[in-house]
Protein backbone atom coordinates (compact mmCIF):
# COMPACT_ATOMS: atom_id res chain seq x y z
CA UNK A 1 0.00 0.00 0.00
CA UNK A 2 2.91 2.37 0.67
CA UNK A 3 3.92 2.22 -2.99
CA UNK A 4 0.55 3.62 -3.96
CA UNK A 5 0.75 6.24 -1.17
CA UNK A 6 4.06 7.38 -2.62
CA UNK A 7 2.73 7.46 -6.18
CA UNK A 8 -0.34 9.49 -5.17
CA UNK A 9 1.61 11.83 -2.89
CA UNK A 10 4.20 12.58 -5.56
CA UNK A 11 1.58 13.11 -8.28
CA UNK A 12 1.20 16.67 -9.59
CA UNK A 13 -2.08 18.51 -9.07
CA UNK A 14 -2.30 22.01 -7.58
CA UNK A 15 -5.91 23.25 -7.39
CA UNK A 16 -7.14 24.03 -10.89
CA UNK A 17 -4.37 21.98 -12.55
CA UNK A 18 -5.38 18.43 -11.67
CA UNK A 19 -4.87 16.75 -15.07
CA UNK A 20 -1.83 14.71 -14.08
CA UNK A 21 -3.08 13.41 -10.75
CA UNK A 22 -6.44 12.64 -12.36
CA UNK A 23 -4.71 10.40 -14.92
CA UNK A 24 -2.77 8.63 -12.18
CA UNK A 25 -5.91 7.95 -10.14
CA UNK A 26 -7.91 7.01 -13.20
CA UNK A 27 -5.43 4.29 -14.11
CA UNK A 28 -5.69 2.92 -10.56
CA UNK A 29 -9.48 2.82 -10.36
CA UNK A 30 -10.48 1.85 -13.90
CA UNK A 31 -10.52 -1.83 -12.99
CA UNK A 32 -12.96 -1.29 -10.08
CA UNK A 33 -15.46 1.13 -11.63
CA UNK A 34 -18.47 0.31 -13.79
CA UNK A 35 -18.50 3.79 -15.27
CA UNK A 36 -16.09 6.72 -15.14
CA UNK A 37 -16.77 10.30 -16.16
CA UNK A 38 -15.07 13.66 -15.81
CA UNK A 39 -17.40 16.61 -15.28
CA UNK A 40 -17.11 20.21 -16.46
CA UNK A 41 -14.83 21.19 -13.60
CA UNK A 42 -12.59 18.16 -13.90
CA UNK A 43 -13.89 15.97 -11.08
CA UNK A 44 -13.23 12.26 -11.65
CA UNK A 45 -16.50 10.45 -10.91
CA UNK A 46 -16.45 6.65 -10.67
CA UNK A 47 -19.68 4.69 -10.34
CA UNK A 48 -19.71 1.22 -8.81
CA UNK A 49 -22.96 -0.62 -9.49
CA UNK A 50 -24.63 -2.81 -6.87
CA UNK A 51 -24.57 -6.58 -7.20
CA UNK A 52 -28.35 -6.61 -7.54
CA UNK A 53 -30.90 -3.82 -7.87
CA UNK A 54 -33.13 -3.29 -4.85
CA UNK A 55 -36.43 -5.06 -5.35
CA UNK A 56 -39.12 -2.76 -6.60
CA UNK A 57 -37.19 0.51 -6.40
CA UNK A 58 -34.35 2.33 -8.10
CA UNK A 59 -30.98 2.10 -6.37
CA UNK A 60 -30.06 5.01 -4.12
CA UNK A 61 -26.82 6.90 -4.64
CA UNK A 62 -23.98 7.02 -2.12
CA UNK A 63 -21.34 9.69 -2.78
CA UNK A 64 -17.86 9.16 -1.36
CA UNK A 65 -15.41 12.02 -1.93
CA UNK A 66 -11.71 12.73 -1.55
CA UNK A 67 -10.16 15.78 -3.15
CA UNK A 68 -7.22 15.24 -5.46
CA UNK A 69 -5.94 18.81 -5.63
CA UNK A 70 -3.08 20.06 -3.48
CA UNK A 71 -1.81 23.42 -2.30
CA UNK A 72 0.76 25.21 -4.43
CA UNK A 73 1.54 28.50 -6.11
CA UNK A 74 0.68 30.20 -9.38
CA UNK A 75 2.94 32.46 -11.44
CA UNK A 76 1.79 36.08 -11.47
CA UNK A 77 4.74 37.95 -12.99
CA UNK A 78 8.17 37.40 -14.49
CA UNK A 79 10.68 40.24 -14.16
CA UNK A 80 13.41 41.22 -16.61
CA UNK A 81 16.04 39.26 -14.71
CA UNK A 82 13.92 36.11 -14.93
CA UNK A 83 12.66 36.02 -11.34
CA UNK A 84 9.14 34.70 -10.96
CA UNK A 85 6.57 36.31 -8.69
CA UNK A 86 3.69 34.20 -7.49
CA UNK A 87 0.43 33.98 -5.59
CA UNK A 88 -0.50 31.16 -3.23
CA UNK A 89 -2.96 28.45 -4.24
CA UNK A 90 -4.81 27.32 -1.13
CA UNK A 91 -3.83 27.92 2.47
CA UNK A 92 -0.10 28.51 2.46
CA UNK A 93 2.14 30.29 4.94
CA UNK A 94 5.06 32.25 3.46
CA UNK A 95 7.26 30.96 6.27
CA UNK A 96 6.71 27.38 5.16
CA UNK A 97 8.16 28.21 1.74
CA UNK A 98 11.61 29.37 2.85
CA UNK A 99 14.24 26.92 1.68
CA UNK A 100 11.72 24.89 -0.28
CA UNK A 101 11.33 23.97 -3.92
CA UNK A 102 8.36 23.88 -6.26
CA UNK A 103 7.85 21.92 -9.46
CA UNK A 104 5.75 22.85 -12.48
CA UNK A 105 3.66 20.46 -14.59
CA UNK A 106 6.49 19.98 -17.10
CA UNK A 107 9.09 19.26 -14.41
CA UNK A 108 10.59 22.76 -14.23
CA UNK A 109 11.90 23.28 -10.71
CA UNK A 110 12.09 26.56 -8.80
CA UNK A 111 13.49 27.57 -5.41
CA UNK A 112 12.14 30.33 -3.19
CA UNK A 113 14.02 33.55 -2.50
CA UNK A 114 13.15 36.68 -0.56
CA UNK A 115 13.85 40.37 -0.82
CA UNK A 116 15.91 41.90 1.98
CA UNK A 117 13.91 41.79 5.21
CA UNK A 118 14.66 43.72 8.40
CA UNK A 119 12.63 41.26 10.39
CA UNK A 120 11.51 37.76 9.46
CA UNK A 121 8.03 38.78 10.62
CA UNK A 122 7.90 40.99 7.51
CA UNK A 123 7.94 37.94 5.29
CA UNK A 124 4.96 38.17 2.95
CA UNK A 125 4.28 36.52 -0.39
CA UNK A 126 4.87 39.80 -2.20
CA UNK A 127 8.38 39.96 -0.76
CA UNK A 128 9.15 36.53 -2.18
CA UNK A 129 10.01 35.18 -5.61
CA UNK A 130 10.83 31.92 -7.30
CA UNK A 131 14.19 31.40 -8.95
CA UNK A 132 13.92 28.86 -11.76
CA UNK A 133 17.56 29.24 -12.73
CA UNK A 134 16.79 31.51 -15.66
CA UNK A 135 19.27 34.28 -16.52
CA UNK A 136 16.71 36.68 -17.96
CA UNK A 137 13.05 37.13 -18.74
CA UNK A 138 13.18 35.40 -22.12
CA UNK A 139 14.84 32.33 -20.65
CA UNK A 140 12.25 32.24 -17.84
CA UNK A 141 9.34 32.72 -20.23
CA UNK A 142 10.53 29.76 -22.26
CA UNK A 143 9.89 27.62 -19.19
CA UNK A 144 6.92 29.15 -17.36
CA UNK A 145 4.08 31.56 -18.11
CA UNK A 146 1.74 33.70 -16.04
CA UNK A 147 -1.03 31.50 -14.70
CA UNK A 148 1.08 28.33 -14.58
CA UNK A 149 0.70 26.48 -11.30
CA UNK A 150 3.41 24.65 -9.38
CA UNK A 151 3.27 22.16 -6.52
CA UNK A 152 5.56 21.86 -3.52
CA UNK A 153 8.47 19.46 -3.81
CA UNK A 154 8.47 17.10 -0.84
CA UNK A 155 10.15 13.74 -1.04
CA UNK A 156 8.39 10.63 0.20
CA UNK A 157 9.85 9.12 3.38
CA UNK A 158 8.97 5.64 4.63
CA UNK A 159 9.45 5.83 8.40
CA UNK A 160 8.02 2.41 9.17
CA UNK A 161 4.57 2.71 10.68
CA UNK A 162 4.47 6.31 9.58
CA UNK A 163 5.14 7.99 6.25
CA UNK A 164 5.83 11.58 5.30
CA UNK A 165 5.60 13.55 2.08
CA UNK A 166 3.83 16.36 0.30
CA UNK A 167 0.10 16.41 -0.50
CA UNK A 168 -0.89 13.73 2.00
CA UNK A 169 -3.73 16.24 2.16
CA UNK A 170 -5.60 14.73 0.47
CA UNK A 171 -3.91 11.98 -1.53
CA UNK A 172 -3.91 9.73 1.52
CA UNK A 173 -7.70 9.95 1.34
CA UNK A 174 -7.58 9.21 -2.40
CA UNK A 175 -5.80 6.02 -1.38
CA UNK A 176 -8.50 5.28 1.19
CA UNK A 177 -11.14 5.63 -1.54
CA UNK A 178 -9.22 3.45 -3.99
CA UNK A 179 -8.82 0.71 -1.36
CA UNK A 180 -12.50 0.93 -0.40
CA UNK A 181 -13.45 0.66 -4.07
CA UNK A 182 -11.38 -2.50 -4.27
CA UNK A 183 -12.83 -4.03 -1.11
CA UNK A 184 -16.42 -2.88 -0.73
CA UNK A 185 -19.16 -4.91 -2.38
CA UNK A 186 -22.31 -2.76 -2.60
CA UNK A 187 -25.39 -4.97 -2.47
CA UNK A 188 -28.31 -2.89 -3.66
CA UNK A 189 -27.28 0.75 -3.94
CA UNK A 190 -24.87 2.60 -6.23
CA UNK A 191 -21.63 4.07 -4.95
CA UNK A 192 -20.06 7.12 -6.60
CA UNK A 193 -16.42 7.59 -5.72
CA UNK A 194 -15.48 11.18 -6.50
CA UNK A 195 -11.92 12.46 -6.76
CA UNK A 196 -12.70 16.14 -6.54
CA UNK A 197 -10.88 19.23 -7.80
CA UNK A 198 -10.29 22.60 -6.11
CA UNK A 199 -11.13 21.69 -2.52
CA UNK A 200 -8.30 23.91 -1.32
CA UNK A 201 -9.94 26.92 -2.99
CA UNK A 202 -13.22 26.48 -1.15
CA UNK A 203 -14.80 23.04 -1.70
CA UNK A 204 -15.52 23.96 -5.30
CA UNK A 205 -15.32 20.65 -7.13
CA UNK A 206 -17.41 18.66 -4.66
CA UNK A 207 -20.22 21.15 -5.06
CA UNK A 208 -20.73 20.58 -8.80
CA UNK A 209 -20.00 16.85 -8.53
CA UNK A 210 -22.66 16.47 -5.85
CA UNK A 211 -25.17 18.41 -7.92
CA UNK A 212 -24.54 16.10 -10.87
CA UNK A 213 -24.72 12.89 -8.84
CA UNK A 214 -27.67 14.03 -6.69
CA UNK A 215 -26.67 11.64 -3.89
CA UNK A 216 -28.86 10.37 -1.05
CA UNK A 217 -25.95 10.36 1.39
CA UNK A 218 -22.45 11.87 1.27
CA UNK A 219 -19.16 10.94 2.89
CA UNK A 220 -15.96 12.91 2.52
CA UNK A 221 -12.57 11.53 3.45
CA UNK A 222 -9.98 14.16 4.26
CA UNK A 223 -7.06 14.73 6.58
CA UNK A 224 -7.50 16.46 9.88
CA UNK A 225 -5.06 18.16 12.23
CA UNK A 226 -3.28 16.68 15.21
CA UNK A 227 -2.92 17.49 18.90
CA UNK A 228 -0.11 15.21 20.03
CA UNK A 229 3.17 17.00 19.35
CA UNK A 230 5.08 19.01 21.99
CA UNK A 231 3.20 22.03 23.35
CA UNK A 232 0.53 21.73 20.68
CA UNK A 233 -2.84 23.40 21.10
CA UNK A 234 -5.32 20.97 22.66
CA UNK A 235 -7.01 18.85 20.00
CA UNK A 236 -8.52 15.43 20.55
CA UNK A 237 -6.84 13.69 17.61
CA UNK A 238 -3.55 11.76 17.76
CA UNK A 239 -1.47 10.04 15.14
CA UNK A 240 -1.97 6.33 15.68
CA UNK A 241 -5.28 6.89 17.48
CA UNK A 242 -7.29 5.43 14.61
CA UNK A 243 -9.75 6.82 12.11
CA UNK A 244 -11.18 10.17 13.14
CA UNK A 245 -14.95 10.43 12.91
CA UNK A 246 -15.98 14.03 12.43
CA UNK A 247 -18.54 15.53 14.77
CA UNK A 248 -18.10 19.12 13.59
CA UNK A 249 -15.85 21.51 11.72
CA UNK A 250 -16.28 24.98 10.23
CA UNK A 251 -18.06 23.61 7.15
CA UNK A 252 -20.26 20.89 8.61
CA UNK A 253 -22.00 19.47 11.60
CA UNK A 254 -21.98 15.80 10.72
CA UNK A 255 -25.47 14.44 10.20
CA UNK A 256 -26.14 12.50 13.42
CA UNK A 257 -27.32 9.40 11.57
CA UNK A 258 -24.16 9.37 9.42
CA UNK A 259 -21.89 9.98 12.38
CA UNK A 260 -23.58 7.26 14.43
CA UNK A 261 -23.41 4.83 11.53
CA UNK A 262 -19.65 5.43 11.42
CA UNK A 263 -19.30 4.92 15.18
CA UNK A 264 -21.40 1.74 15.10
CA UNK A 265 -19.43 0.36 12.16
CA UNK A 266 -16.15 1.04 13.99
CA UNK A 267 -17.40 -0.59 17.20
CA UNK A 268 -18.83 -3.61 15.41
CA UNK A 269 -15.68 -4.26 13.39
CA UNK A 270 -13.17 -3.45 16.10
CA UNK A 271 -11.75 -0.52 14.15
CA UNK A 272 -9.86 2.03 16.29
CA UNK A 273 -11.46 5.46 16.04
CA UNK A 274 -11.45 8.86 17.70
CA UNK A 275 -14.07 11.60 17.60
CA UNK A 276 -13.09 14.89 16.08
CA UNK A 277 -14.23 18.49 16.57
CA UNK A 278 -12.17 20.80 14.37
CA UNK A 279 -12.57 24.49 15.09
CA UNK A 280 -11.22 25.80 11.81
CA UNK A 281 -11.22 24.30 8.36
CA UNK A 282 -13.75 22.26 6.47
CA UNK A 283 -14.09 19.38 4.07
CA UNK A 284 -16.01 18.62 0.90
CA UNK A 285 -18.76 17.15 3.10
CA UNK A 286 -19.74 20.75 3.87
CA UNK A 287 -20.42 21.37 0.17
CA UNK A 288 -22.11 18.02 -0.40
CA UNK A 289 -24.42 18.52 2.59
CA UNK A 290 -25.89 21.73 1.15
CA UNK A 291 -26.49 20.40 -2.36
CA UNK A 292 -29.99 20.78 -3.80
CA UNK A 293 -32.44 19.97 -0.98
CA UNK A 294 -29.67 18.85 1.38
CA UNK A 295 -27.74 15.59 1.70
CA UNK A 296 -27.05 13.79 5.02
CA UNK A 297 -23.27 13.92 5.16
CA UNK A 298 -20.29 13.09 7.32
CA UNK A 299 -16.51 12.92 7.19
CA UNK A 300 -13.92 10.29 7.98
CA UNK A 301 -10.58 11.97 8.72
CA UNK A 302 -7.05 10.69 8.52
CA UNK A 303 -4.98 12.31 11.30
CA UNK A 304 -2.12 14.18 9.66
CA UNK A 305 0.70 16.22 11.17
CA UNK A 306 2.23 19.34 9.60
CA UNK A 307 -0.71 19.84 7.24
CA UNK A 308 -0.07 22.27 4.35
CA UNK A 309 3.69 21.81 4.44
CA UNK A 310 5.83 19.70 2.07
CA UNK A 311 6.38 17.21 4.91
CA UNK A 312 2.96 16.05 6.03
CA UNK A 313 2.95 12.87 8.11
CA UNK A 314 0.38 10.10 8.53
CA UNK A 315 0.30 6.80 10.39
CA UNK A 316 -0.35 3.74 8.21
CA UNK A 317 -2.30 2.14 11.07
CA UNK A 318 -4.70 5.10 10.94
CA UNK A 319 -4.86 4.77 7.16
CA UNK A 320 -5.75 1.08 7.52
CA UNK A 321 -8.44 1.98 10.08
CA UNK A 322 -9.90 4.56 7.67
CA UNK A 323 -9.94 2.04 4.80
CA UNK A 324 -11.71 -0.54 6.95
CA UNK A 325 -14.13 2.02 8.33
CA UNK A 326 -15.03 3.45 4.92
CA UNK A 327 -15.44 -0.07 3.50
CA UNK A 328 -17.73 -1.06 6.38
CA UNK A 329 -19.77 2.15 6.15
CA UNK A 330 -20.19 1.87 2.37
CA UNK A 331 -21.27 -1.78 2.64
CA UNK A 332 -23.72 -0.94 5.41
CA UNK A 333 -25.20 1.96 3.43
CA UNK A 334 -25.40 -0.12 0.24
CA UNK A 335 -27.13 -3.01 2.00
CA UNK A 336 -30.92 -3.50 1.82
CA UNK A 337 -31.18 -1.77 5.21
CA UNK A 338 -29.41 1.30 3.81
CA UNK A 339 -27.57 1.77 7.10
CA UNK A 340 -30.84 3.08 8.51
CA UNK A 341 -30.40 6.19 6.35
CA UNK A 342 -31.32 5.25 2.78
CA UNK B 1 -15.57 54.01 -0.61
CA UNK B 2 -17.21 57.25 0.40
CA UNK B 3 -14.31 58.44 2.50
CA UNK B 4 -12.53 59.57 -0.64
CA UNK B 5 -15.62 61.27 -1.87
CA UNK B 6 -15.84 64.57 0.00
CA UNK B 7 -17.31 67.35 -2.21
CA UNK B 8 -18.25 64.99 -5.03
CA UNK B 9 -21.43 65.68 -6.95
CA UNK B 10 -24.09 63.00 -6.76
CA UNK B 11 -27.62 62.27 -7.96
CA UNK B 12 -30.20 61.07 -5.46
CA UNK B 13 -33.13 58.84 -6.34
CA UNK B 14 -34.78 57.83 -9.58
CA UNK B 15 -35.40 61.47 -10.60
CA UNK B 16 -31.71 62.23 -10.19
CA UNK B 17 -31.92 65.08 -7.72
CA UNK B 18 -28.48 66.70 -7.50
CA UNK B 19 -26.56 66.64 -4.23
CA UNK B 20 -23.09 67.27 -2.88
CA UNK B 21 -21.22 65.06 -0.45
CA UNK B 22 -20.30 67.27 2.49
CA UNK B 23 -18.20 66.97 5.60
CA UNK B 24 -16.46 69.15 8.13
CA UNK B 25 -14.24 71.74 6.34
CA UNK B 26 -10.51 71.37 6.68
CA UNK B 27 -10.34 74.53 8.85
CA UNK B 28 -12.32 72.78 11.57
CA UNK B 29 -10.51 69.43 11.49
CA UNK B 30 -8.34 68.49 14.45
CA UNK B 31 -4.67 68.02 13.62
CA UNK B 32 -4.82 64.29 14.19
CA UNK B 33 -7.71 63.96 11.75
CA UNK B 34 -5.87 65.73 8.90
CA UNK B 35 -4.05 62.62 7.73
CA UNK B 36 -6.97 60.28 8.16
CA UNK B 37 -9.55 59.39 5.58
CA UNK B 38 -12.94 60.69 6.62
CA UNK B 39 -15.11 57.85 7.80
CA UNK B 40 -18.52 57.18 6.38
CA UNK B 41 -20.36 58.38 9.49
CA UNK B 42 -18.86 61.88 9.11
CA UNK B 43 -20.13 62.34 5.57
CA UNK B 44 -23.55 63.44 4.39
CA UNK B 45 -25.27 64.37 1.15
CA UNK B 46 -26.40 67.98 0.94
CA UNK B 47 -29.38 68.25 -1.40
CA UNK B 48 -29.90 71.95 -0.80
CA UNK B 49 -32.75 71.67 1.68
CA UNK B 50 -33.32 74.11 4.53
CA UNK B 51 -34.46 71.56 7.05
CA UNK B 52 -35.56 67.96 7.56
CA UNK B 53 -39.11 68.67 6.51
CA UNK B 54 -38.02 70.19 3.19
CA UNK B 55 -35.55 67.37 2.60
CA UNK B 56 -38.20 64.72 3.14
CA UNK B 57 -40.27 66.29 0.37
CA UNK B 58 -37.37 65.83 -2.04
CA UNK B 59 -35.88 62.44 -1.16
CA UNK B 60 -36.85 59.48 0.96
CA UNK B 61 -35.07 56.79 2.93
CA UNK B 62 -33.83 54.02 0.66
CA UNK B 63 -33.27 56.27 -2.35
CA UNK B 64 -30.13 55.15 -4.11
CA UNK B 65 -27.39 57.67 -4.80
CA UNK B 66 -24.98 57.62 -7.74
CA UNK B 67 -21.96 59.71 -8.57
CA UNK B 68 -22.61 62.48 -11.09
CA UNK B 69 -19.31 62.05 -12.92
CA UNK B 70 -19.61 62.75 -16.63
CA UNK B 71 -18.07 60.37 -19.11
CA UNK B 72 -15.65 62.32 -21.31
CA UNK B 73 -12.44 61.93 -23.26
CA UNK B 74 -9.35 62.61 -21.20
CA UNK B 75 -6.01 63.69 -22.61
CA UNK B 76 -4.60 61.58 -25.42
CA UNK B 77 -6.71 58.51 -25.99
CA UNK B 78 -8.18 58.02 -22.53
CA UNK B 79 -11.71 58.22 -21.15
CA UNK B 80 -12.87 59.13 -17.70
CA UNK B 81 -16.20 58.34 -16.12
CA UNK B 82 -18.00 56.54 -13.35
CA UNK B 83 -19.00 52.87 -13.36
CA UNK B 84 -16.52 51.76 -16.01
CA UNK B 85 -16.65 48.64 -13.83
CA UNK B 86 -18.64 47.16 -15.41
CA UNK B 87 -20.44 49.19 -18.05
CA UNK B 88 -17.48 48.46 -20.35
CA UNK B 89 -18.59 44.82 -20.18
CA UNK B 90 -22.18 45.83 -20.88
CA UNK B 91 -20.94 47.75 -23.92
CA UNK B 92 -19.00 44.75 -25.22
CA UNK B 93 -22.09 42.54 -24.91
CA UNK B 94 -24.28 45.08 -26.71
CA UNK B 95 -21.77 45.12 -29.58
CA UNK B 96 -21.56 41.31 -29.59
CA UNK B 97 -25.33 40.90 -29.74
CA UNK B 98 -25.42 42.78 -33.06
CA UNK B 99 -23.99 39.73 -34.81
CA UNK B 100 -25.78 36.48 -35.59
CA UNK B 101 -23.92 33.34 -34.53
CA UNK B 102 -24.40 29.62 -35.15
CA UNK B 103 -25.07 29.08 -31.44
CA UNK B 104 -27.50 30.63 -28.99
CA UNK B 105 -25.77 33.69 -27.61
CA UNK B 106 -27.31 34.87 -24.36
CA UNK B 107 -26.16 38.28 -23.15
CA UNK B 108 -26.72 38.52 -19.42
CA UNK B 109 -26.63 42.03 -17.98
CA UNK B 110 -26.60 40.99 -14.36
CA UNK B 111 -27.60 42.83 -11.21
CA UNK B 112 -25.96 43.11 -7.79
CA UNK B 113 -22.46 41.88 -8.62
CA UNK B 114 -20.99 44.53 -6.34
CA UNK B 115 -22.86 43.25 -3.31
CA UNK B 116 -21.73 39.65 -3.71
CA UNK B 117 -22.12 38.24 -7.23
CA UNK B 118 -25.82 37.85 -6.59
CA UNK B 119 -27.38 38.28 -10.01
CA UNK B 120 -25.08 36.02 -12.01
CA UNK B 121 -25.88 32.84 -10.10
CA UNK B 122 -29.59 32.98 -10.71
CA UNK B 123 -29.05 34.05 -14.33
CA UNK B 124 -26.73 31.09 -14.93
CA UNK B 125 -29.24 28.76 -13.33
CA UNK B 126 -31.87 30.00 -15.78
CA UNK B 127 -29.67 29.96 -18.89
CA UNK B 128 -27.76 26.74 -18.11
CA UNK B 129 -24.90 27.70 -20.46
CA UNK B 130 -22.47 25.25 -22.07
CA UNK B 131 -19.75 27.90 -21.84
CA UNK B 132 -19.60 31.35 -20.30
CA UNK B 133 -17.39 34.39 -20.78
CA UNK B 134 -17.49 37.06 -18.09
CA UNK B 135 -16.68 40.59 -19.30
CA UNK B 136 -15.43 42.65 -16.38
CA UNK B 137 -13.62 45.75 -15.34
CA UNK B 138 -10.56 45.26 -13.17
CA UNK B 139 -7.89 47.11 -11.26
CA UNK B 140 -5.06 48.85 -13.10
CA UNK B 141 -2.66 50.05 -10.51
CA UNK B 142 0.35 51.01 -12.61
CA UNK B 143 1.00 54.20 -10.67
CA UNK B 144 2.58 55.40 -7.43
CA UNK B 145 4.88 53.18 -5.42
CA UNK B 146 3.44 49.78 -6.25
CA UNK B 147 6.27 47.49 -7.41
CA UNK B 148 5.73 46.30 -10.95
CA UNK B 149 4.98 42.74 -9.90
CA UNK B 150 2.09 44.14 -7.88
CA UNK B 151 0.39 45.74 -10.91
CA UNK B 152 -2.67 43.73 -11.73
CA UNK B 153 -2.99 45.18 -15.22
CA UNK B 154 -1.54 48.10 -17.17
CA UNK B 155 -3.76 50.46 -19.21
CA UNK B 156 -2.80 50.58 -22.88
CA UNK B 157 -1.62 46.99 -23.10
CA UNK B 158 -4.98 45.62 -24.15
CA UNK B 159 -7.77 43.64 -22.52
CA UNK B 160 -6.69 41.45 -19.61
CA UNK B 161 -7.30 37.71 -19.80
CA UNK B 162 -7.77 36.34 -16.30
CA UNK B 163 -6.43 32.87 -15.52
CA UNK B 164 -7.81 32.85 -11.99
CA UNK B 165 -8.99 35.16 -9.25
CA UNK B 166 -10.17 34.78 -5.68
CA UNK B 167 -13.58 33.55 -6.79
CA UNK B 168 -12.80 31.11 -9.58
CA UNK B 169 -10.18 29.36 -11.70
CA UNK B 170 -10.73 30.19 -15.37
CA UNK B 171 -11.30 27.17 -17.58
CA UNK B 172 -7.91 26.68 -19.21
CA UNK B 173 -9.46 25.75 -22.57
CA UNK B 174 -11.35 29.04 -22.74
CA UNK B 175 -8.33 31.02 -21.55
CA UNK B 176 -6.20 29.36 -24.23
CA UNK B 177 -8.81 30.08 -26.91
CA UNK B 178 -8.87 33.76 -25.92
CA UNK B 179 -5.08 33.92 -26.16
CA UNK B 180 -4.98 32.07 -29.48
CA UNK B 181 -7.71 34.32 -30.88
CA UNK B 182 -5.91 37.49 -29.80
CA UNK B 183 -2.58 36.33 -31.20
CA UNK B 184 -4.04 35.17 -34.52
CA UNK B 185 -5.74 38.54 -35.04
CA UNK B 186 -2.90 40.65 -33.67
CA UNK B 187 -5.10 42.09 -30.92
CA UNK B 188 -2.99 43.26 -27.98
CA UNK B 189 -3.82 41.52 -24.71
CA UNK B 190 -2.31 41.06 -21.27
CA UNK B 191 -2.64 38.38 -18.65
CA UNK B 192 -3.91 39.74 -15.34
CA UNK B 193 -1.13 39.22 -12.81
CA UNK B 194 -2.77 39.28 -9.44
CA UNK B 195 -5.37 36.78 -8.28
CA UNK B 196 -7.27 39.05 -5.91
CA UNK B 197 -10.90 40.06 -6.30
CA UNK B 198 -13.90 38.11 -7.46
CA UNK B 199 -16.17 38.17 -10.48
CA UNK B 200 -19.47 36.69 -11.58
CA UNK B 201 -17.47 33.65 -12.73
CA UNK B 202 -17.48 32.63 -9.08
CA UNK B 203 -21.24 32.11 -9.29
CA UNK B 204 -21.57 30.94 -12.89
CA UNK B 205 -18.85 28.29 -12.57
CA UNK B 206 -20.42 26.27 -9.73
CA UNK B 207 -23.92 26.35 -11.24
CA UNK B 208 -25.52 22.90 -11.12
CA UNK B 209 -22.97 20.39 -12.45
CA UNK B 210 -20.47 23.13 -13.28
CA UNK B 211 -20.10 25.58 -16.17
CA UNK B 212 -16.79 26.16 -17.99
CA UNK B 213 -16.17 29.87 -17.60
CA UNK B 214 -13.37 32.41 -18.01
CA UNK B 215 -13.03 36.13 -17.53
CA UNK B 216 -11.79 38.95 -19.71
CA UNK B 217 -11.29 42.26 -17.90
CA UNK B 218 -10.86 45.86 -18.88
CA UNK B 219 -8.07 47.70 -17.01
CA UNK B 220 -9.66 50.57 -15.05
CA UNK B 221 -7.58 52.99 -13.01
CA UNK B 222 -9.21 54.22 -9.76
CA UNK B 223 -11.81 51.48 -9.91
CA UNK B 224 -14.48 51.69 -7.18
CA UNK B 225 -14.10 55.43 -6.89
CA UNK B 226 -16.30 58.23 -8.27
CA UNK B 227 -14.17 58.33 -11.41
CA UNK B 228 -12.29 55.70 -13.38
CA UNK B 229 -9.87 56.21 -16.24
CA UNK B 230 -9.60 53.78 -19.11
CA UNK B 231 -7.62 53.67 -22.35
CA UNK B 232 -9.78 54.00 -25.49
CA UNK B 233 -7.58 51.56 -27.43
CA UNK B 234 -8.05 49.00 -24.68
CA UNK B 235 -11.79 49.42 -24.92
CA UNK B 236 -11.79 48.92 -28.69
CA UNK B 237 -9.59 45.85 -28.37
CA UNK B 238 -11.72 44.51 -25.53
CA UNK B 239 -14.85 44.69 -27.65
CA UNK B 240 -12.95 43.32 -30.65
CA UNK B 241 -11.49 40.35 -28.79
CA UNK B 242 -14.87 39.46 -27.27
CA UNK B 243 -16.35 39.48 -30.78
CA UNK B 244 -13.50 37.45 -32.28
CA UNK B 245 -13.79 34.91 -29.47
CA UNK B 246 -17.46 34.42 -30.32
CA UNK B 247 -16.56 34.15 -34.03
CA UNK B 248 -14.07 31.42 -33.12
CA UNK B 249 -16.91 29.41 -31.59
CA UNK B 250 -18.63 29.48 -35.01
CA UNK B 251 -15.46 28.57 -36.84
CA UNK B 252 -13.81 26.09 -34.49
CA UNK B 253 -16.60 25.03 -32.15
CA UNK B 254 -16.62 25.27 -28.39
CA UNK B 255 -13.24 24.63 -26.75
CA UNK B 256 -14.92 22.71 -23.94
Amino acid sequence: MKDLVKKLSQGFGPSGSEDQIRSIIRSEVEQYADEIRVDAMGNLICRVAPKAAASGSAPKRIMVDAHMDEIGIVVSYIDDKGFVRFSPVGGLSPHVLLGQKVVFADGTVGVFGTEKLDDIKDLKFDKMFIDIGARDRAEAQAKVGIGDAAAMVGSFADMGVRVSGKAMDDRIACLVLIEAMRRARPQVHEVYYVFAVQEELGLRGARTAAYGINPDVGIAVDVTLWGDTPEHAPFNVSLGGGAAIKAKDASLIAHPAVKNLMIDAAEKNGIPYQLEVLERGGTDAGAIALTREGVPSGTISVPCRYVHTPAEMVDMGDVDACVRLLTAVVEELASPGGGGIL
Amino acid sequence: MLFRSVSKLVYVGADRRPGVIGSKPIHLLKAEDMDRATDMDSLYVDIGARNKEDAEKLVKLGDQIVFATRCEPLGEGFLKGKAMDDRVGCYAIIEALKKQHDFDLVGAFTVQEEVGLRGAGVAAYRVKPDLALVLEGTTAHDLTETPEHGYSTVPGRGPAIVYRDASWVGDRRIVDRLIQTAEAAGVPYQIKRTVTGGTDAGRIGPTESGVPVAVMSMPCRYIHSPVSVICADDLNNYVKLAGLFLDSLDERGLPV
